[in-house]
C-alpha cells in the first residue's frame, strides 16, 4: 500500500513538472516597450513615401511590432512592410509584411517576424533601431493613416520622408515572445542572453518547481516524520 | 568523532526495494548517522543555491567582476590586468545591464579595461590570498564562455557555503542541553534560510570558503572546551584558525580568539601540572612577550613617517626642545639619502579643519652647521603651501599659516631639510588662527613615540597596516569623538541589515520593518542566554564555558569591524554584515541556546516546525518578492 501511495505521489510530482514545463512553453506575447499616446494621425502613407520611428529597446525575443495603421479605403490594395534596422546600417534585422486589407479600420495591427536574438544586432544591444514603414502598390487614394501621439516616448523621434517630426512619436508596441509562466516568474527575462541551456526559459520554471518540491518535502519531513529521534547518542562527554 | 558511531545498530530498517537512494540513505544513516531532516535541509540549500546562482544576474554581487578576474588570472598565470580577461567581462557588462543594476551611468565610450571605469567602481582583489581563487580557477577550466565560467565558480561557492550548515548543526548539538537536541535543526535552518547567506553563497566571493572554515574552527573550539579529544581539537583549532584567516581576512578575529582559548588551556595545564614558579614564569612570559613585541621601538617615529625606507633613525636624543627626543630630517644632497618626515592627518581631523585657517608652529634647529629647513602642507595630494626657514644651532620658532580649502579630504604636513645638513624639529602644534585654540590633530608632536618594531618590519602587510591605523586612530581619540559616537548606531544597523539581507552591490534589500522584526526576535533569543546561569538544569559547565567563548568571539568580531571602519568616519564606509559570516555559526548557536532557555522542552517540536516555516517564508519572499522583481521586473 505504501508503495502504491509513493508511486502515486511520484506520478503527481512528475505531472506537476509536466504542467510547469507546458506553462513555461505556452506563448503569451507581452508588451514591454511602447508609446501609449495614440490620439493623432501623424502622417498618411502610400507608395514612394516612408514613415519611420527611432527606437531603443532590448532586442532579444522581440517577435513583432504592433502599429496603429488605419485603412479608410473601400477597395484597399497593396502591401505594407515594416522593417527594423540599426540606425546608420544598411541591412534589415527583421522584416514583416501584411496586406492593406488586413489592416484594422480602427484598432491596431500586429506585424510579426522571426524572434530577434541579441546576436542579430551588432555591438551594443541598446543601440538605436530604426522602425521603417513602407508600402507597395498603395496609391494616394488608398493612403493609410499612421497614428501617433505627442512627443512622449523620449528615446527616439518620428521621421516622415527623412524629415524629423520632433513633436510627435509613432504609436507602437514592441511585442516580446513570453510564456504564460512569465506571469508567475519572469523566466523569459531571466533566460535572456544566457548561454546554452541557461538561455532556455523553461529551465527556470522547472528549477523553481524543484525548489518548491524540495521545500514542501522539507516541511513534510519536519512536520510528519520523526526527526526528533536523535540519531547521535548524547553521552559523549569524556 | 562520535557520529561515526556504531555500525551494529542502524536506526532505519533497510527497505525491501533496494534502490540507489535507499542504499545511500541506509549507508548515511548507519555509518554517519546523519539526521534525515538535516540531509533534506542540505538538499534544499543545494537546489536553492543552484537556482540562486542563475537568478543573480552576472556580476551583481560585491566585487564579483574582480573576484572572477583574479581567479581567471590565476588560471592564465598572471595577476596583471590583461585585456584577454577583462574584455569579455566588460562585454557582458552591457549584455547583463551591469551599470543599470548598480545605479551608475553607462560610460559613453566602451571601456577597454577596468582602469577606464569610474574610480572606485571595482576594487582590485589580487592582494587577497589565493586559496578560494585557485579552486575557482580549477572548476571553470572546462569552458571558454565567460558566463559559464562565472556559473562554475558560483556553483563552487554554493557547494562550499553549504558545508557551514552541518557544521553549525554539530556545534549547536555540542552546546545545547542534552535533552534539547532537536533545536540544533533550527540552528541549521537559520543558516540555510538566511537570505544574505544564500545570496553570497551563490556568488563568486571568498566569503564562501571562509564561512565553513570558520564554522569548523568554532566546532573544534567547542569540542576542546567540552573536553572531547582536547589535544587534537586544540591543534585543529589553531590550524583551522590560521587557515581560515589565510582564506578570508575578514575572519581575523578568529585568530586571537583561538589563540586565547589555546592559551587558557595551556595556562590551566601548567598551573595544575608544573611547579607554581614555572607556571608563573610561563604565564607571565606569554603575557609580557607579546607586549614587548608590540612596544619594541623601531627606527622611525610614530605618525611622522619618512617618504622612503630608511635605516637611519628619524629621531634623536642629542637635542630636544621638549622631552627627550626631537624629529630628525636629513638632506645629503641625493634623493636616495634624503629623509623627509610626513604626517597624514586622520581623515576626520582633516575634514574638521576644512574651511578654517590654521597656524602650524614648531621649534626648529640645525644639527650642527646652519642650513635651511622646510615645512610643507599637502592638500589632497597637491602641495598647497611651502615655507623655508633658516635653521641655526639654536632652537627657533617657525610658523606657517594656511587656510584649509572646504573640499579638503586629507591633509599632510611634511618636514624636511631644504639644503644639505640635518634639521631637527620639536614641539610641533597646530592652532586655529581665529580662536587660538590648539587642535589636537597632530600625533606625536615631540617625536617621543617611536614606531613599534613590527609596524616598521611589516609595513606592507595589510594586517599590520590596519592595526597601525587603528592604534593611530585610538591615540588621536577618534573612537571617542562625537563624530564616531554618532556613527556607531548607524554602523550596527547597517551591519545587522546587511547580515540579514542587503543584496546586489548592497544597494537594495528587505524593508526596515522586517529588519526590526527579526532584530526584536533575535534580541529576545539573546536575552534568553541569561537563563543559562539562572537555570542550572541540563547545562553542564563546559557548555556554559562554550557559550562564553562563542559570545566573546562575536564581540571580538564586531569590535574588530567597528575599529577598522571607524577611522574613515564616513557613513558610507560601514562594515558589511557579511564580514560577520566567519562568526555566523557562533551567532546562530548563541541564539538557539537562548531560545532553548525561553521555550519549554515539550515545545521543541513545535518550535522547530514554526521556526523552519517562518524562515522558509522569509527566504522565499526575499528571493521571489524582492530579488527577482528587482532584477527582472
Amino acid at each position: 500500500m505504501a508503495l502504491f501511495y509513493r508511486s502515486l505521489l511520484f506520478l503527481v510530482v512528475l505531472a506537476g513538472a509536466g504542467v510547469t514545463w507546458w506553462l513555461a512553453t505556452l506563448n503569451d506575447n507581452q508588451v514591454q516597450t511602447q508609446q501609449l499616446e495614440r490620439n493623432w494621425p501623424a502622417t498618411t502613407l502610400y507608395d514612394q513615401h516612408q514613415t519611420a520611428q527611432l527606437l531603443r529597446f532590448e532586442p532579444t525575443d522581440v517577435v513583432g511590432i504592433r502599429l496603429w495603421l488605419l485603412n479608410h479605403s473601400d477597395n484597399p490594395e497593396g502591401r505594407i512592410f515594416v522593417r527594423l534596422r540599426p540606425l546608420g546600417q544598411d541591412g534589415d534585422i527583421a522584416v514583416a509584411q501584411r496586406t492593406v486589407t488586413e489592416l484594422s479600420p480602427q484598432g491596431a495591427t500586429s506585424f510579426y517576424f522571426t524572434p530577434l536574438q541579441s546576436e542579430t544586432l551588432i555591438g551594443d544591444p541598446t543601440e538605436v533601431i530604426e522602425l521603417r514603414i513602407e508600402t507597395e502598390g498603395v496609391g494616394p487614394l488608398q493612403a493609410i493613416s499612421v497614428i501617433g501621439g505627442g512627443n512622449r516616448y523620449g528615446q527616439g523621434v518620428l521621421i516622415h520622408d527623412g524629415v524629423q517630426i520632433a513633436r510627435a512619436d509613432l504609436a507602437f508596441d514592441v511585442l516580446y515572445k513570453t510564456r504564460w509562466m512569465d506571469r508567475v516568474l519572469p523566466i523569459t527575462n531571466i533566460a535572456r542572453s544566457r548561454p546554452g541551456i541557461f538561455g532556455w526559459p523553461p529551465l527556470y520554471a522547472l528549477l523553481a518547481y524543484a525548489l518548491i518540491i524540495t521545500i514542501g518535502y522539507l516541511c513534510i519531513k519536519v512536520i510528519t516524520s520523526n526527526p526528533f529521534t536523535d540519531p547521535i547518542s548524547h553521552n559523549q562527554t569524556n | 568523532m562520535e557520529y561515526q558511531a556504531s555500525k551494529t545498530k542502524p536506526l532505519h530498517t533497510a527497505p525491501t526495494q533496494e534502490t540507489f537512494l535507499h542504499t545511500l540513505r541506509a549507508v548515511l544513516s548507519t555509518h554517519w548517522r546523519i539526521n534525515p531532516v538535516l540531509l533534506t535541509l542540505m538538499g534544499f540549500y543545494l537546489v536553492a543555491g543552484f537556482l540562486a546562482s542563475l537568478l543573480i544576474p552576472p556580476w551583481q554581487s560585491p566585487d564579483e567582476p574582480t573576484h572572477f578576474e583574479y581567479a581567471r588570472g590565476l588560471q592564465a598565470g598572471t595577476l596583471e590586468a590583461t585585456p584577454e580577461i577583462q574584455q569579455p567581462i566588460i562585454e557582458s557588462f552591457y549584455t547583463f545591464h551591469f551599470w543599470q543594476y548598480r545605479f551608475v551611468d553607462t560610460p559613453d565610450e566602451h571601456p577597454q579595461s577596468f582602469a577606464e571605469l569610474r574610480p572606485g567602481l571595482l576594487l582590485d582583489q589580487t592582494s587577497k590570498t589565493p586559496v578560494y581563487y585557485t579552486l575557482a580557477a580549477q572548476v571553470s577550466r572546462w569552458t571558454d564562455d565567460t558566463v559559464l565560467q562565472l556559473y562554475s565558480m558560483r556553483w563552487l561557492s554554493v557547494l562550499l557555503s553549504s558545508l557551514t550548515i552541518p557544521l553549525v548543526y554539530l556545534a549547536a548539538r555540542e552546546v545545547l542541553p542534552s535533552h534539547r537536541m532537536p533545536l540544533a535543526l533550527l540552528a541549521a535552518a537559520i543558516i540555510a534560510f538566511l537570505p544574505m547567506y544564500s545570496y553570497m553563497g551563490a556568488s563568486v566571493n571568498p566569503d564562501n570558503i571562509g564561512s565553513p572554515l570558520a564554522a569548523a574552527t568554532v566546532l573544534c573550539a567547542i569540542r576542546a572546551i567540552r573536553r572531547k579529544q582536547t589535544i587534537v581539537m586544540l591543534g585543529m583549532l589553531l590550524l583551522l584558525a590560521i587557515v581560515t584567516f589565510w582564506a578570508r581576512r575578514s575572519a581575523i578575529a578568529i585568530v586571537p580568539w583561538a589563540g586565547l582559548i589555546a592559551a587558557l588551556f595551556a595556562f590551566t595545564w601548567s598551573w595544575r601540572h608544573l611547579p607554581r614558579v614555572a607556571s608563573v614564569v610561563i604565564i607571565g612570559g606569554a603575557i609580557v612577550l607579546p607586549l614587548i613585541g608590540v612596544a619594541w621601538p623601531g627606527n622611525v617615529t610614530a605618525a611622522w613617517l619618512p617618504h622612503t625606507d630608511v635605516s637611519t633613525p628619524t629621531y634623536t636624543d642629542r637635542y630636544a626642545y621638549d622631552g627627550d627626543q626631537s624629529l630628525r630630517t636629513i638632506n645629503n644632497g641625493t634623493v636616495e639619502q634624503q629623509i623627509n618626515l610626513e604626517q597624514a592627518l586622520s581623515i576626520p581631523r582633516s575634514r574638521s579643519l576644512a574651511g578654517r585657517t590654521v597656524v602650524f608652529q614648531a621649534m626648529m634647529r640645525s644639527s650642527s652647521e646652519p642650513t635651511i629647513g622646510r615645512v610643507a602642507i599637502v592638500n589632497n595630494n597637491n602641495v598647497a603651501e611651502v615655507r623655508v626657514f633658516d635653521a641655526t644651532s639654536t632652537w627657533t620658532s617657525v610658523e606657517l599659516t594656511y587656510t584649509v580649502p572646504p573640499d579638503t579630504a586629507q591633509l599632510f604636513i611634511s618636514l624636511g631639510a631644504e639644503d644639505s645638513g640635518e634639521v631637527l624639529f620639536d614641539h610641533i602644534s597646530l592652532h586655529d588662527a581665529d580662536t587660538g585654540e590648539q587642535k589636537d590633530v597632530l600625533s606625536n608632536p615631540g617625536g617621543e613615540q617611536v614606531v613599534r618594531w613590527w609596524e616598521e618590519q611589516f609595513s606592507s602587510n595589510s594586517v599590520v597596516w590596519y592595526s597601525s591605523r587603528i592604534l593611530q586612530a585610538w591615540r588621536d581619540g577618534i573612537y571617542f569623538s562625537p563624530e564616531a559616537f554618532a556613527l556607531y548606531p548607524h554602523f550596527l544597523y547597517q551591519m545587522f541589515a546587511s547580515l540579514i539581507g542587503r543584496f546586489g552591490w548592497m544597494n537594495f534589500g528587505l524593508p526596515n520593518s522586517l529588519y526590526l522584526g527579526i532584530g526584536l526576535v533575535y534580541s529576545v533569543f539573546a536575552c534568553g542566554l541569561l537563563g543559562v546561569w539562572r537555570r542550572q538544569r541540563g547545562l553542564e559547565s563546559t557548555r556554559r564555558l562554550s557559550l562564553i567563548a562563542l559570545g566573546s568571539l562575536v564581540v571580538m568580531a564586531v569590535i574588530t569591524l567597528v575599529l577598522e571602519y571607524t577611522p574613515a568616519l564616513g557613513p558610507s564606509t560601514f562594515p558589511q554584515g557579511r564580514y560577520l559570516f566567519p562568526v555566523l555559526s557562533a551567532i546562530v548557536v548563541l541564539l538557539v541556546s537562548g531560545l532553548a532557555q525561553i521555550v519549554p522542552k515539550h515545545y521543541d517540536r513545535h518550535t522547530v516546525i514554526v521556526g523552519t516555516l517562518l524562515l522558509a517564508t522569509i527566504w522565499l519572499w526575499s528571493w521571489f518578492g524582492v530579488i527577482v522583481p528587482h532584477f527582472y521586473g
